[in-house]
């Protein structure tokens, strides 16, 4: 007896233990020395809530039934943490952008905040989990019978379930002291995290002890070891192939639906850092607890009576040993094992019942009470206080209701069957954006049904909910609808094929159903946040248009956030708006951040409904979604327009600095030119003034030089006129003062016309090529200026061609009314830089072997453009090229200036 | 200047104006502020081993799947379940090693920052910083280089 009052006493020393490292933690974080209490270790420890006291002590009494078969449960897990990076990532990325409490909070968000589904997952996880709890109340107060048992003390039924009373309450009340401190989920447990933690060490620790016992204490080594394993009754690989991988499936499933994992691995989670780390060494930590799982098992089986419990051989074991020690550390293990189990399960099922069982009953209770003043946060708080409480006593009452026997020992895997329902329409969710509301309702229901129908009722043994006769003949004679033979199916594993049956009918349903629905705007724009999270942050609205008032929002806030955390939220969105004060515009965007705020506290479907009794429902509508659409359409197509733009800018600040060049060109020119016309005009005046000074002083001159003289002064004032009428010619085709004599001629008359004046005839200088028949068309223009345009041309060809036979090729092109004449001669090319100033006033083409004054193409172009046409440089034909272009027939308008 | 200058230059860049926009509409069909299609080689790394992180699990899948094809008891050369539980301890070590190893190579921040489809909201500045452009490759490679010649 004594020893069972030093283990309550250790128990009790335990507990105090707990709560001392709950409010020291507590109080860290609220001092703000959280860094190592937010290390990524603490993070990884608290995942192994998973490792249950089911896993703890049942682990080696699954090794003795069915040998290596019990790894599966850690296998299964392990390659989820392995393989972080496919959904675990995104789960917490997609609860940390979207404030996910739970996962009927994560399921019901993702399908357009229904409620309806919350409602749904959080009965199954109910339903789910508490069996579960009682089971871990089962295994304290057997391990409690093992004591006593040992150190013969008086431990009967009722003061076993009197033990069992007592934990559920210490435990009750310790969930509710740090479970229910906070109502912003996402502001973590702290406290609770490093309990669990600890507990995460102390059962490690535990388990790694008595096997070392074992091994190096009992069985003399590795070697020994491995020898007496395959000696034993387990001694040969017997595990049935589906089992094998159907198990590994099932607890990677429960590992990612189980709402108390999904409670630490998501919602409790600080940083995606701390999944890099926790993605080896959870695996390592599962490793080390299954580690002696066998050899433990074997020497149970080797030392201990036959008809002793294999569920308690880690207890048994040392006690048998006299190492009371050791089996006090084993105790605590397991003790740890449940209680965090317990603790996180009813912090996270509490979470889900306040939020989407008693709020919107509250809601709709009070009625249109959303605006009414008053903290409704001890209203929440309450209810999870109460929810936990109430979850831990039904537990407790199905330990009582249950008798406690084996059939609760096999409720571990019917929970997690149960559970992994969840996951076909949590992976479906975030992964397909196709899936929708109705689809998952079916598909959940589906599960849940067959779950229940196939394993969760008949588990409770026969005679209690079905007879032995439904259970074999099926309901009504029907035997394809019995419920571990479903469609005719026997002989198969009833947890296997429960799995297999509402698996495939599960995912069935909800694949089909959301193919063939429709989802509303709400879960499309859900869908695509979800599945899209690495691509946006959240950015599209749940709100479009709306007549809410700012006053009325702010005291639903303050209800539910607290009114400083509400004031200080609402001073923060106004200073956003650029409006000073405390009352920002209930602008779709301020709405979002709000019902994402609130959504933290009491998750998305009430926030949202909460939100919408506000504003009046008026939520996006398809509308609205294609209206994001299109402002991301605008977006682009408004950068599009921006490089449209700076390219045209780019292209303008090119013309301009061409134009610059040409300028500068210029300016060179006319300061060239200016040389030169005063050159031009001084020579011919020089000698001009010479001659006739020797005309006026000398008296004696012969007639013969006079007249040479006089001749001399003729032909350079003649030379001046000639100059000055071009300069004029110019000046008056610019002017645009020219007067056009527009006649009809055919071309060939004024080519003809153009070589007989440039005096190309009478030499044989130039050879002239020409195609007659193209040339015959009437031009209806002024043909004198035309054949102007022709003379300087050929005249040009005349003076510069450098080839050593000259030849000039004259071609005629028609085309839509258009004339086109090339003049091609075989002499070389203009040099590139210089065909942009050839056609200015005064250039000439490099050293001028015949003097003009470098007026001719400035003035063809001027002609060119009073007869609507233009001459260009017609480069790339190897040599020097021009092309004129005019109008067969000038119109009228020209005609009359 | 004469008219007639004035009006050459415009409609020269008209013509250009008229095929100009169709390329850029067409990079822009495209997608212009697109993901670069080539990294450079520390990038590249980072993905490859994002890859194998990926990888890793089907890996310790496959393996652990392979006891099914294993006799069971009775059978002619049933597995002693040593050996057994040695070939599964076996494969955890080596899954756990390779997750330590991954871990440690990914570069501080890549969870956030080389997403497999781009930065998000926080990870925004992620687009332009690890992953490299074709022409930022040079550079780093360059780097590389003088990393090796210290050492």
């Amino acid at each position: 007896m004594g020893q069972l009052n030093l283990l309550v006493f250790v128990s009790l020393a335990y507990v105090i233990g707990l709560f001392a490292v709950a409010f020291a933690a507590e109080r860290a974080a609220r001092t703000g020395r959280i860094k190592w209490l937010r290390a990524p270790l603490v993070y990884t420890l608290s995942l192994s809530v998973y490792c249950t006291a089911w896993t703890f002590y049942g682990a080696v009494g699954f090794a003795v039934r069915s040998g290596l078969e019990y790894v599966t449960i850690y296998l299964g897990p392990s390659l989820v943490m392995l393989g972080w990076w496919w959904i675990v990532r995104k789960l917490v990325r997609i609860a940390r952008t979207q404030r996910i409490t739970s996962i009927a909070d994560l399921v019901s968000s993702r399908f357009g905040k229904s409620n309806l589904l919350a409602v749904g997952v959080t009965i199954l996880a109910v339903v789910g989990t508490t069996p579960y709890i009682a089971l871990q109340l089962q295994s304290v107060t057997q391990s409690f019978s093992v004591f006593a048992e040992a150190s013969d003390g008086d431990f009967d039924q009722s003061s076993q379930s009197a033990a069992a009373l007592w934990i559920a309450i210490v435990l009750a009340f310790f969930t509710i002291l740090f479970g229910t401190r906070k109502l912003d989920v996402n502001e973590r447990h702290d406290g609770v995290v490093m309990a669990i933690a600890v507990e995460a060490v102390v059962k490690l620790i535990a388990l790694l002890a008595v096997g070392v016992f074992v091994v190096w204490g009992l069985s003399g080594g590795i070697g020994p070891m491995m020898e007496k394993i395959d000696a034993s009754e387990i001694g040969t690989w017997d595990v049935n192939a589906g089992r094998w991988a159907g198990l590994t499936f099932l607890a990677a499933a429960a590992f990612l639906c189980l709402p108390r994992m999904f409670h630490v691995m998501v919602v409790e989670n600080e940083s995606e850092r701390h999944l890099r780390m926790a993605s080896w060494a959870f695996p390592a930590y599962l490793m080390l607890m299954s580690l002696f799982v066998v050899p433990i098992a074997v020497t149970g089986l080797d030392l201990l009576p036959a008809n002793s419990n294999p569920d308690m051989f880690v207890l048994t074991i040392p006690l048998s040993q006299g190492q009371s020690g050791l089996a006090m550390l084993s105790f605590l293990g397991g003790l740890s094992s449940a209680t965090s189990m317990v603790i996180v399960a009813s912090i996270a099922l509490s979470t889900m019942v306040s939020n989407h069982i008693v709020m919107p009953v509250w809601l709709s209770a009070t009625g249109n009470g959303a605006s009414v003043s008053g903290d409704v946060r001890h209203v929440i708080l309450l209810s999870r206080r109460i929810a936990i409480a109430a979850i831990v006593m039904l537990a407790y009452l199905y330990y009582q209701f249950s008798g406690g026997g084996s059939a609760l020992a096999a409720i571990g895997l019917v929970s997690f069957v149960g559970l992994a329902q969840i996951l076909p329409i949590m992976i479906g969710g975030i992964f397909w954006r196709g899936a929708t509301r109705i689809g998952a309702l079916g598909g959940l229901s589906a599960g849940f049904f067959i779950w229940g129908y196939t394993l969760f009722l008949p588990s409770f043994g026969e005679g209690m909910i079905f007879s032995a006769e439904v259970l074999t003949q099926g309901p009504f004679g029907m035997s394809w609808l019995a419920p571990q033979a479903l469609f005719g199916i026997e002989g198969l594993d009833p947890i296997l094929h429960c799995l297999l049956w509402s698996m495939l009918l599960n995912t069935a349903a909800f694949c089909a159903l959301s193919l063939v629905s429709f989802p509303r705007p709400l879960e499309r724009l859900q869908g695509a946040q979800f599945v899209n999270v690495f691509q946006h942050g959240g950015s599209a609205r749940s709100w479009s248009s709306t007549l809410a008032q700012s006053e009325d929002l702010m005291i639903m806030a303050q209800r539910i956030l607290g009114a400083i955390e509400a004031q200080s939220l609402f001073r923060r969105e106004a200073a956003v708006q650029g409006i000073a004060g405390l009352v920002p515009q209930p602008t779709p965007a301020f709405l979002d951040v709000l019902e994402r705020e609130l959504s933290g506290s009491v998750g998305a479907a009430t926030a949202h409904a909460m939100v919408g009794q506000i504003v009046g429902g008026a939520s996006v509508s398809v509308d609205d979604l294609l209206a994001v659409a299109d402002e991301s359409a605008q977006m682009l197509e408004y950068s599009n327009k921006l490089e449209m733009q700076s390219a045209e800018l780019q292209r303008t600040a090119g013309q301009l600095r061409r134009a610059n060049d040409k300028l500068t060109q210029i300016s060179v020119q006319k300061d060239g030119f200016l040389s030169q016309i005063s050159h031009e005009l001084r020579t011919p005046m020089t000698s001009i003034r010479a001659f006739s000074e020797i005309l006026r002083d000398s008296d004696d001159m012969e007639p013969k030089d006079k007249a040479r003289y006089a001749g001399i002064i003729h032909s350079e004032t003649l030379r001046l006129t000639r100059l000055l009428d071009d300069l004029l010619d110019l000046a008056v085709l610019e002017d645009g003062r020219v007067s056009l004599n527009v006649t009809l001629r055919p071309l060939s008359e004024v080519i003809d016309a153009a070589i007989d004046s440039a005096g190309v005839l009478g030499q044989d200088t130039l050879r002239i090529k020409r195609r007659a028949p193209r040339e015959d068309v009437l031009v209806r223009t002024d043909v004198d200026r035309l054949a102007q345009v022709f003379i300087n041309l050929v005249s040009n060809t005349l003076k510069y061609c450098d080839a050593p036979e000259p030849e000039l090729n004259i071609r005629v092109y028609r085309l839509d009314g258009q004339i086109t004449v090339d003049f091609v001669d075989n002499g070389s090319a203009i040099d590139p830089k210089m065909r942009d100033v050839i056609f200015e006033k005064f250039s000439r083409v490099g050293e001028t072997k015949a003097g003009g004054a470098g007026l001719g193409l400035a003035i063809c172009r001027e002609i060119m453009a009073r007869l609507e046409g233009d001459i260009i440089y017609l480069p790339g034909q190897g040599s020097c090229a021009f092309r004129v272009q005019f109008p067969a027939e000038l119109s009228l308008k020209t005609e009359n200036v | 200047m004469s008219e007639n200058a004035r009006t050459g230059t415009p409609s020269r860049a008209q013509a250009q104006r008229e095929v100009l926009p169709d390329a850029i509409s067409a990079a822009a069909q495209d997608g212009l502020p697109q993901r670069p299609l080539f990294l450079g080689r520390r990038s590249y790394r980072q993905r490859r081993l994002l890859d194998a992180a990926r990888l890793l699990p089907v890996i310790g899948l496959v393996l652990w799947l392979v006891p099914l094809i294993w006799p069971r008891a009775g059978a002619q050369g049933a597995i002693a379940t040593s050996s057994a539980t040695l070939y599964i301890f076996v494969i955890w070590y080596i899954l756990i090693m390779l997750g330590i190893f991954l871990a440690f190579r990914m570069a501080p921040g890549d969870s956030d920052d080389l997403s497999d489809s781009g930065g998000d909201a926080e990870g925004g500045q992620s687009r332009n910083d690890p992953v490299d452009t074709p022409q930022s490759g040079l550079p780093a490679q360059g780097q590389e280089k003088r990393v090796r010649g210290r050492k």
